[in-house]
């Protein structure tokens, strides 16, 4: 009677237990858990605004500068690798010295295998900025379309701009089997495996088609869109699209990578022209490459009023096989060399990423391969003609056009005589912007030329086993492999 | 039937003095009313008998009450000596009795008129009142009934076994204590009563035919852990009812027997399984707790804290980041971590709990994977006001035992002016220095006195408190005063330098002492009821506190008094010349509520809530004035150092609420059930301001600096929500207890409503010992339990750990070239399927008594395995992420594993002769048994938590959390024939090698009690072992390699040792041979206490003073080379361990005088 009793009491308690718990699992806890970021997290919420979205918006522009040109400057890589710089590990007691790895003068050397070796931090840094660059455009296109609808949309078609940009560098310079690591909206992402060379440009293609459906209104980002597009088409070997794709770029369009040396430090200089911060400036830079192993131009020797020179400002307290010379834009406007000191700073010059010059070379560069003469007209015209007159600089950096000194040339006759002149040009043109690398990469892996006959080759002087090696392109920096396990290393080493 | 609320208790008369741990106290036993004789109790008519205290005056004034009213009122006047079961009580007989005069036991008689009673007296005049009951019975049979009640206090005891020899008749008393056997045959029976926890009694009786036999049998209780009341996730539960494992630390009997400055004190060695890391032996230096290993890679390790139902900051984490608190208290750098634990007075603590990992920890959910550390303050009792008083002194002096560190001195020592010789063994070797051996000596410095930084110090500490109460309300008050100076000195060399340089102008104290601590406490605590069915507790206590530490670490007072140089007078004096100090305010306050309803019948339902907060404030600052180097230090490369000031303002916030409650019922006669649920909510917040400033001018000016200053503010906040459910069921009459249960967490980590992770948890105790079966085993084996638990916690990451996070940056240069404002650089890429850290443990174990009491055994094994461990891992370049550690995620897995066991023996026990040894052992080993793909095994974590490839601590797959790892070193050779080991000589291996790992894989403890004269003196010796952990010995290296032949190494073995550490080319350098994997046994402590004849002080007004000698930290055994092996400078992001040249741990004489009055 009494347990009969409790147990009735029970089934009461029970009930109110039942009801308690219910309210416990209905609660919104998570409500309660809510707490306040560290002062040195930046709010998330804070970006949910047109504010937060510029900023991010800026900052993938920003990354791209810097793998660009800036504190790890892409440009030296491709720079180094192909025949506009070269440096070397003679000593000054010229004993030759193993090249260390990542180094500039490795770069040089070509003969950079894939193995084990943990490369230099200088290579993953820019490997890892001009992924930023790539990933954190997905952010700021979303949150530019959430959080900033007042803002001009063609800021988005900016992104996809850039966003190819970045993979056309990628595909430039690294082996094939590049992973394009997927980035989610506001957290995480997931690994990938390595794409193609191709796909790779094919992806960047795709990028630049979004990118003109969405800057109408910006003529600035549409021809940069359409420069982009077109160096994506070449490297897929569509001449005539890439020539159609540029057809409507002024010759006088360019489009600059900012830097700027007041702001910041290095967050946002040029670090290609920095030579500042090093004693030894051919750690940072190199010196101007005169028929690199062969195969190279006389960027040096010819005279070519498109690259003016000086002499090496300080000399090399490492090495001393070099000549170390510097193309004389380098020099500070304002306050001419004086050869005694390091403050030539640089920080703040603008780098061409695009310009109507490339677009124009694009047209030649189709001409040529489709054996229309109409291509030599196009190269003399740009020697010959300056677009705007009154602002033709003496001498003219590379996208500025026309300039003064610059005799005709004359037809070759050949279609390979002919392409050759049409990258030689480009080599001029576009010299120290971060092209040379995918020409000459373009050129074996396109147009199936040699390699050993397009790239610095035989006997390298300048350190290592004293042997230019075999490769086109760089391994994918070695942590890919240790950390994303989808990445096997490179599908080959080919062109 | 509910006897508790109706028996007044007779507790009163234990006496809690120091010396009563040691004091086992055996009631005398079983009365029945057969053998008055011998008993305490003896059958009486209330008017029978002649007791005092039925002739006690009573004033009565009840009309027509109930029954049990009347009883009351007379039990209340009576002062609390008679006693009544409810079968009295409830009988509905109404009374009437008025009478300002009467004597109790005509009361009695009045009240009781007709109502069925049978009363027992015992010798002290406890009176006990019982209903009888007749049955109609066989005639040739009769029955038995009995009430079994506790000796001491007269409380019923349920679920006693009560049987009769010879037959097969046995039951189990009820709720009241109450049994009856009825129609058994007339005739004589011996009687056998067993419970858990009481001395089991055998009775003869006679049972005569048709006749009813009442018997009271008193069982007197015996120590049994079992008994203990524990807290749990779910409450407050007898320890046999659950089945893993709990340590209590009785406080009161630790601080009787040694001394104790700190909370990290009391659990020191004496909690198998825990480990506390001391980073100093420097007064308020920090230490370190971790449990059954380390479970977490980046996460905190530490266990949670709680007082009185209140988390308390024990965020290492938080500590870690605030590297100003870390470097001014003691140690290396800015990962020397503490927490706010050791403010806490310990004489203010009644007892400390420890659950050491998830299958104890579940309920209290995502943040107790490491376990939980309970602790319980002081609390009043009812009475009048009782006083209690103590004074300690110690003094702590320095050992000159150790070998190290040697110092090289070159000039006169008797003159004024030193060099450190910078011929070191690379330098000889290649020919940079050469040593001017005849004008360089070497020598201990520990051991001559003028350049020696070691001196005696002192802890001193007084207090009192007083507690007391009245019927619904007690109360304790406390305060105490400690004071403390550590035995580092400025050397005398030094001083006589300095002073020299300043013209004579004297040094001031801190400068001269710089390690010192003071912290003055005050508790309170006020208990009570009202409304018969609820209770309150409120808690308060404030902390001041003060300390300083000089530059004590690795580079501390012992490399620093090394460099006594007058050719460059600053370097080696820099750190003397600020003061590094600490002050704490920290205020800590609970309230909670438990309610018991009249619902159900009033012992069904209960509820409680707590709520409470942890507030402590810290003022840091190292602060060296302008000037105070002036003139010595003018002109020299070290005048940033002249006018430097590193200051935070840190504030911890943590608050807890909980609330709960639970619902208890019978289902069977042999089963009952208790459901118990609850909600928690704990939140802590750490804020802190820091700043540095290394020009400053006159004054401190910190915040109109000139020089290079910056200020930083750093925050955290972390909050848990959950709720708990659990259900025990009982089974086979209180003997097999299984429990399960769930706790499922909301975290401010975890980001939203669909990530809240569920632990789970269940358990088994059986007390195999008080089944049927076992009888025959009894006599040698008393109590037996077995026990299993398994459960599983977790620890929950960071706030920011999930969220992709973007470093905000100014001057961004747009496209047109102008500048636009800032810019959003990825500086995280987030990972929001980020889960909490999962520890899920498994234990076993038994407990044991055996001989009667005299051994008993507890062991427990365990397996803990935790997954999802988090780490702040490498991140690809192809994700985008700046740095290479920026990505933290679930990627490892860790084991540990090992056992803990316990033994007591009472080797003699004698009222006036007492001996017993009681020791632990625990061991443990850590593997991380897996870590993700792409966690590429070169990445561990040095100091700064950053990208390491040295030779220290890892984190390698198939090893141990923060292994020690290096180079080996596999030959030398001199090659060049010019008597010296050069790093060319050395072959080293080219892959890191596991040395072993950073923590010890066993600790052990043994403690030996001696009682004399009936427990009036008592010896104590404590002796306390860690072995198995291997530790960088950096001050042996760091000391060695200063020396040059002649002065220090002599072999090529240890020159090859010391150029190891140089590399030459490719080479790697390598400390090798300065890992050592290290054994240690310490004499803990030794003390012999008094209890003086109360004849003695009574005439002082004193009830009861005990008189401790001890002594601390006698001797050290140990295979290390270096000084303390108990000291570990220079953890790895908190989890790792190294020896540097800290200061070791004092050794201490003292004395302490403790009253009550």
């Amino acid at each position: 009677m009494r347990d009969s009793t409790r147990c009735r009491r029970g089934v009461m308690a029970r009930c109110l237990v039942t009801a308690a718990l219910v309210a416990l699992v209905g609660c919104n806890w998570s409500d309660l858990v809510t707490t306040d970021l560290p002062p040195t997290t930046t709010d998330p919420e804070a970006l949910k605004t047109q504010d937060g979205a510029l900023s991010i918006y800026h900052g993938s522009i920003h990354a791209f500068r810097k793998a660009f040109g800036g504190a790890s400057a892409y440009i030296l890589a491709s720079a180094h690798l192909t025949d506009e710089l070269q440096s070397g590990a003679y000593s000054l007691g010229g004993e030759v010295l193993p090249l260390e790895t990542g180094s500039l003068a490795e770069f040089d050397s070509r003969d950079m295998p894939e193995d084990p070796i943990l490369r230099s931090w200088w290579v993953e840094s820019w490997y890892r900025d001009m992924n930023m660059a790539r990933n954190q455009t997905v952010d700021a296109t979303y949150y530019l379309r959430t959080y900033a609808p007042l803002v001009p949309k063609d800021l988005v078609g900016h992104m996809f701009a850039i966003r190819g940009m970045a993979l056309i560098h990628l595909a430039d310079i690294f082996c094939s089997g590049i992973p394009l690591t997927h980035y989610k909206v506001e957290g995480g992402f997931t690994y990938e495996g390595g794409l193609p060379t191709d796909s790779v440009y094919a992806r960047a293609l795709t990028w630049f088609d979004s990118a003109l459906t969405t800057v109408p209104d910006s003529a600035n980002f549409r021809y940069l869109a359409e420069v982009g597009r077109a160096r994506a088409l070449l490297n897929l070997g569509r001449f005539a699209e890439a020539a159609q794709a540029v057809q409507d770029v002024p010759t006088d369009f360019v489009y600059y990578a900012r830097y700027a040396e007041d702001y910041n430090g290095s967050f946002s200089n040029n670090w290609v022209w920095n030579l500042n911060t090093y004693s030894d400036p051919e750690e940072r830079f190199g010196t101007i490459g005169d028929n690199e192993g062969g195969n190279g131009l006389p960027f040096a020797s010819s005279n070519d009023p498109r690259i003016p020179l000086i002499p090496a400002p300080i000399q090399s307290q490492k090495y001393s096989a070099t000549s170390y010379l510097l193309p004389s834009w380098m020099l500070p406007a304002t306050a001419p060399w004086n050869g005694t000191s390091g403050e030539a700073k640089k920080n703040g010059v603008d780098i061409p990423l695009a310009t109507g010059i490339e677009a124009r070379l694009v047209e030649a560069e189709a001409a040529a391969n489709a054996g229309d003469a109409s291509f030599l007209s196009i190269l003399n015209e740009l020697r010959t003609s300056c677009v705007d007159a009154a602002s033709c600089p003496t001498p003219a950096p590379a996208g500025s056009g026309g300039v003064e000194g610059l005799p005709p040339l004359v037809d070759p006759g050949s279609k390979d005589a002919r392409v050759k002149m049409v990258y030689d040009e480009r080599a001029y043109w576009l010299f120290l912007t971060g092209h040379r690398q995918g020409d000459l990469r373009r050129l074996v892996r396109v147009y199936g030329w040699p390699q050993n006959q397009v790239y610095p080759s035989g006997y390298f002087p300048l350190g290592g086993k004293q042997e230019y090696g075999i490769y086109t392109n760089i391994p994918i920096p070695n942590t890919e492999r240790a950390i994303n396990t989808k990445f096997q290393g490179c599908l080959n080493r080919d062109a | 039937m509910h006897i508790r609320s109706l028996v007044f208790s007779f507790a009163l008369s234990t006496a809690a003095g120091p010396m009563a741990a040691h004091t086992q106290t055996t009631a005398d036993v079983v009365v029945t009313a057969s053998q008055p004789a011998a008993s305490q109790f003896v059958s009486v008519a209330p008017s029978e008998a002649n007791s005092p205290l039925l002739r006690s005056s009573l004033s009565l004034d009840l009309a027509d009450v109930p029954l049990r009213d009347a009883l009351r009122e007379i039990s209340r006047q009576m002062g609390g000596h008679l006693m009544y079961d409810e079968g009295v009580a409830s009988i509905k007989k109404r009374v009437t009795i008025k009478d300002n005069r009467i004597e109790a036991g005509d009361a009695l008689r009045q009240v009781l008129e007709h109502v069925p009673v049978k009363a027992y007296i015992s010798k002290d005049g406890r009176l006990v009142l019982l209903k009888t009951v007749r049955d109609a019975a066989p005639r040739d049979s009769g029955s038995v009934r009995g009430h079994v009640v506790d000796s001491t206090t007269g409380a019923p005891i349920q679920r006693a076994s009560v049987e009769l020899d010879g037959t097969k008749s046995r039951v189990l008393t009820g709720d009241d204590g109450s049994f009856r056997m009825a129609n058994v045959p007339a005739g004589s029976y011996t009687i056998s009563v067993h419970r858990l926890g009481y001395k089991p009694a055998r009775r003869s009786i006679v049972l005569r035919a048709e006749q009813d036999t009442t018997v009271l049998i008193a069982l007197a209780s015996v120590p049994s852990t079992l008994k203990e009341v524990v807290t749990t996730g779910s409450g407050e539960q007898q320890r046999m009812e659950i089945g893993n494992s709990v340590v209590v630390v009785n406080v009161d009997s630790i601080m009787a027997t040694t001394p104790v400055s700190t909370v990290s004190d009391l659990l020191a060695f004496r909690v198998p399984g825990l480990l506390a890391q001391h980073g100093s032996g420097a007064v308020g230096a920090p230490t370190r707790l971790r449990i059954r290993g380390n479970g977490s890679i980046e996460s905190d390790n530490a266990p949670i804290i709680i007082v009185d139902g209140i988390r308390i900051m024990n965020d290492a984490k938080t500590a870690e980041s605030n590297s100003l608190y870390a470097g001014v208290i003691g140690g290396s750098g800015s990962n020397d971590l503490s927490s706010r634990l050791d403010d806490i007075d310990p004489n203010s603590i009644a007892s400390i709990e420890v659950m050491r990992g998830p299958a104890a920890s579940t309920l209290y959910g995502s943040e107790a994977a490491n376990g939980v550390i309970i602790i319980k303050t002081k609390q009043g009792h009812d009475g009048p006001p009782r006083w209690s008083a103590y004074a300690d002194r110690q003094f702590l002096v320095q050992t000159k035992d150790y070998e190290y560190p040697v110092m090289q001195l070159g000039g006169p020592l008797g003159g004024g002016g030193y060099f450190v010789p910078n011929c070191n063994l690379v330098g000889i070797s290649n020919g940079s220095c050469i040593p001017d051996e005849g004008n360089v000596v070497g020598f201990n410095m520990l051991r001559d006195p003028r350049f020696t930084p070691q001196t005696s110090g002192y802890t001193q500490s007084f207090g009192a408190n007083v507690t007391g109460g009245n019927g619904g309300l007690q109360y304790f008050l406390g305060g105490t005063y400690l004071d403390q100076l550590g035995t580092a000195k400025l050397p005398e060399v030094n001083q006589e330098i300095i002073v020299a340089g300043r013209g004579g102008k004297p040094l001031p104290e801190e400068i001269i002492r710089p390690n010192a601590r003071n912290n003055a406490s005050v508790n309170a605590r006020i208990t009570g009821t009202f409304q018969g069915n609820s209770h309150f507790a409120l808690g308060a206590s404030f902390i001041s506190q003060y300390q300083r530490v000089g530059n004590d670490g690795m580079s501390g007072l012992l490399a620093a008094a090394r460099s006594p140089s007058d050719t460059t007078p600053v370097e080696g004096w820099k750190n003397w010349y600020g003061t590094r100090e600490e002050r704490v305010k920290h205020v800590l306050g609970n309230a909670s509520l438990n309610w018991q309803p009249h619902w159900f019948g009033g012992d069904v339902f209960s509820a409680s809530v707590t709520y409470g907060w942890d507030y402590s404030m810290n003022d840091d600052q190292y602060y060296a004035p302008r000037g105070s180097c002036e003139p010595l230090c003018e002109g020299t490369n070290d005048q940033g150092y002249l006018g430097y000031i590193n200051a935070g303002r840190r504030t911890n916030y943590a608050q807890t609420l909980t609330a709960g409650g639970s619902v208890s019922l019978p289902v069977t006669s042999w089963m009952s059930s208790h459901t118990r649920f609850g909600a928690n909510y704990a939140k802590t917040k750490m804020y802190s301001l820091y700043g540095h400033n290394d020009n400053l001018g006159v004054g401190r000016g910190f915040y109109t600096a000139r020089g290079n200053d910056f200020i930083s503010d750093i925050g955290d906040e972390r909050a848990t929500a959950g709720w708990y459910l659990e259900e025990q069921v009982n089974l086979r009459h209180d003997r097999l207890f299984l429990t399960a249960g769930l706790r499922q967490d909301a975290g401010s980590a975890f980001g939203d409503a669909a990530v809240q992770p569920v632990y789970l948890k269940w358990n088994a105790s059986y007390v195999v010992s008080e089944e049927p079966f076992f009888a025959p085993f009894r006599a040698y084996v008393p109590m037996l339990r077995l026990r299993f638990a398994t459960g599983n916690a977790g620890i929950m990451p960071a706030s920011t750990a999930r969220l992709r996070t973007y470093a905000m940056q100014g001057n961004f240069v747009d496209d047109n070239g102008d500048p636009v404002g800032g810019f959003a650089e990825l500086s995280g890429p987030g990972n929001p399927d980020l889960r909490a850290e999962h520890s899920r443990e498994y234990e076993g174990g038994f407990d044991a008594d055996l001989f009667q009491q005299r051994l008993t055994l507890n062991f427990t094994w365990y397996r803990k395995y935790t997954w999802d461990a988090i780490n702040r891992g490498p991140v690809a370049g192809s994700a985008g992420a700046a740095v290479v550690r920026a990505f933290r995620g679930n990627v490892g897995d860790v084991l540990n594993k090992g056992f803990e066991a316990g033994a007591t023996a009472r080797i003699l026990d004698r009222d006036d002769f007492q001996y017993s040894v009681s020791g632990t052992i625990s061991r443990n080993t850590n593997e991380l048994t897996r870590m993700a793909p792409g966690q590429i095994s070169f990445i561990s974590l040095n100091a700064s938590g950053d990208l390491y490839t040295g030779n220290y601590a890892k984190v390698v797959e198939g090893y141990p959390l923060f292994g020690r790892w290096s180079y080996p070193i596999l030959g030398w050779a001199d090659q060049n024939g010019n008597g010296m080991i050069d790093p060319t000589e050395v072959r080293v291996g080219d892959s890191l090698t596991y040395v072993g790992p950073s923590q010890p894989k066993y600790t052990a403890y043994m403690s030996h009690h001696l009682g004399l004269f009936r427990g009036r003196v008592a010896v104590d010796a404590n002796f306390a072992y860690s072995g198995g952990m291997t530790q960088f010995n950096y001050a042996r290296k760091s000391i060695l390699s200063h020396l040059s032949p002649g002065q220090g190494p002599s072999s090529f073995e240890q020159q090859a040792c010391i150029v190891a550490g140089f590399p030459s080319g490719q080479r790697h350098a390598t400390d090798w041979c300065f890992m050592e994997t290290v054994k240690a046994l310490r004499f803990q402590n030794l003390s012999v206490g008094f209890m003086l004849p109360p004849s003695l002080v009574q005439h002082v007004g004193i009830s009861a003073a005990t008189l401790r000698f001890s002594a601390t930290n006698l001797a050290l055994w140990s295979n290390y080379h270096g000084i303390d092996p108990g000291i570990n400078t220079d953890p790895v992001n908190g989890n790792g361990v190294q020896a540097g040249a800290a200061f070791p741990a004092p050794r201490s004489y003292g004395v302490r005088l403790q009253v009550q009055f």
